[in-house]
């Protein structure tokens, strides 16, 4: 190392400990050295320092914005919040049963008007050789409250990107499965359990394998992706012990929901693989 | 689309998050300060830009990624862009002016000491402002921001030898030009 070199990594090394605060001693000959490291010394002492005054200004200044901003989120939560709640989930199907029943019943005539408010009475005499077809139940269309559509409407929340390591395997290979799962929401996102269930089914839609549940909770930050992986050992049909049989198998991700409602996830849509003859 | 369920997580920012921001406050404004400070002529400008780092700090906290840099790099990439849009605005780089110094002088200081303190801070921002625009980034962030110099080189792109080869060349041009004799 030349001299210069070995004078610089000294140098830096001692700026370092000077602007850590810690005492330093010179006791290099090197005047040269040593009026570069007083000087350092010097330009540190005439840094300047942020007033107390304004140091606190600035700071209740930039609390009072997080708090406002945290105020803004719980107001144009209320109605999400409002509709998660398990008691508004049990009312909203609830109505829907009644809805549905009501519309089977009108269906089937029982508040059809029979002339005379007498359900019993006969139809009335049409003239011989006229016919008149009676009239029937007016069909009422009917909805339905679906439970499971999710109040954030069709915005994606969760991308689930799934990926295995080939994209076909012989028989009796390990299949590795990398799941990424990135928070496409502005909230942070808790995700239960934690890896997710990973399911494999063949072409007819059989489960052949389902990975199992994680014990863990996880907070993903608005932009934050985080991945984990899964194996399928030895393509083993957990169904019947055996060998799963060559063809498609597809990846679905799934996991166990928590009290609060639900969040829609978009999982790609290349997430199968072959197993080969 | 498949849907899943998935515990909604809180849309609020928790009390820890409030604390988090604080610590990290109290632990970086010093250091934006005076990193700012090197970079501009006069206190005002110095305190205006200082805020207006933290407010973009905090607006983009939920995006920080510990992973990627330390808070105090990333704060400082913050201070290093929002020093570049206040030259765009003003159009120039600001000349020194004695007065301006002044204010960077602490009340506490006695008047002797405060005056001897202040002409030397002129001399030393006068000298900063003539060096290479990477020196007085160089040294900003050194003695400034407190960074590393691997911290420094990443932002910059160079290599941590070539930031402490610069770091001793400059300080060494700099004490010659100030005329100290040690």
């Amino acid at each position: 190392m030349s001299r210069e070199n070995k004078e610089d990594k000294l140098f830096n090394e001692i700026v370092d400990r000077i602007l850590a605060g810690e005492p330093v001693k010179i006791d290099s000959s090197n005047t040269d050295l040593n009026s570069a490291i007083e000087f350092a010394k010097k330009i540190k002492d005439l840094s300047p320092s942020p007033s107390l005054s304004f140091k606190a200004n600035l700071k209740t200044r930039l609390l009072q914005e997080l708090h406002n901003k945290d105020a803004k989120a719980e107001q144009s939560g209320w109605f999400q919040r409002a509709f998660s709640h398990r008691l508004a989930w049990q009312l909203g199907t609830t109505m829907a049963i009644i809805l549905v029943a009501l519309g089977v019943t009108w269906r089937a005539g029982v508040f059809q008007p029979t002339g005379k408010n007498d359900l019993t009475s006969a139809p009335p005499k049409i003239a011989s050789g006229v016919t008149e077809p009676v009239p029937g139940p007016t069909i009422m269309a009917t909805t339905t409250t679906a439970g499971l559509t999710s109040f954030s409407g069709s915005q994606t929340i969760i991308q689930v990107n799934t990926a295995t390591d080939k994209p076909d395997y012989i028989s009796g290979e390990t299949v590795n499965i990398d799941v990424s799962l990135t928070n496409e929401s502005s909230s942070t996102m808790e995700i239960q359990p934690y890896p997710l269930v990973v399911t494999v089914t063949d072409a007819n839609g059989q489960i052949v394998y389902t990975s199992d549940p994680g014990s863990n909770i996880i907070s993903l930050l608005p932009g934050q992706t985080t991945d984990f992986k899964v194996s399928w050992e030895k393509q083993i049909n957990t169904n019947n012990n055996k060998k799963a049989a060559p063809g498609t198998y597809y990846l679905t991700i799934g996991s166990i929901t928590g009290d609060s409602g639900r969040t829609q996830m978009n999982q790609n849509s290349t997430s199968s693989f072959e197993i080969l003859p | 689309m498949l849907f899943g369920f998935i515990n909604r997580g809180t849309n609020k920012i928790t009390q820890s998050t409030a604390d988090t921001f604080a610590d990290l406050y109290e632990q970086n404004v010093s250091k934006v300060l005076r990193y700012i400070s090197y970079r501009v002529s006069d206190l005002d400008t110095a305190e205006d830009l200082t805020s207006v780092v933290f407010e973009k700090a905090l607006s983009k906290f939920g995006n920080f990624n510990r992973e990627r840099a330390s808070f105090s790099t990333w704060i400082l990439s913050i201070a290093r862009n929002a020093v570049t849009d206040h030259y765009r605005a003003v159009g120039k780089e600001q000349n020194f002016q004695q007065d301006s110094i002044k204010n960077f002088i602490p009340e506490s200081m006695s008047p002797d000491d405060g005056i001897v303190k202040e002409e030397e801070l002129h001399r030393l921002k006068a000298l900063i402002t003539g060096l290479s625009s990477q020196e007085q980034e160089i040294i900003a962030m050194k003695f400034g921001g407190e960074l590393t110099n691997r911290e420094i080189a990443k932002t910059l792109g160079l290599s941590d030898s070539n930031v402490g080869i610069i770091i001793y060349r400059t300080v060494r041009k700099l004490r010659d030009s100030f005329g100290v004799t040690l």
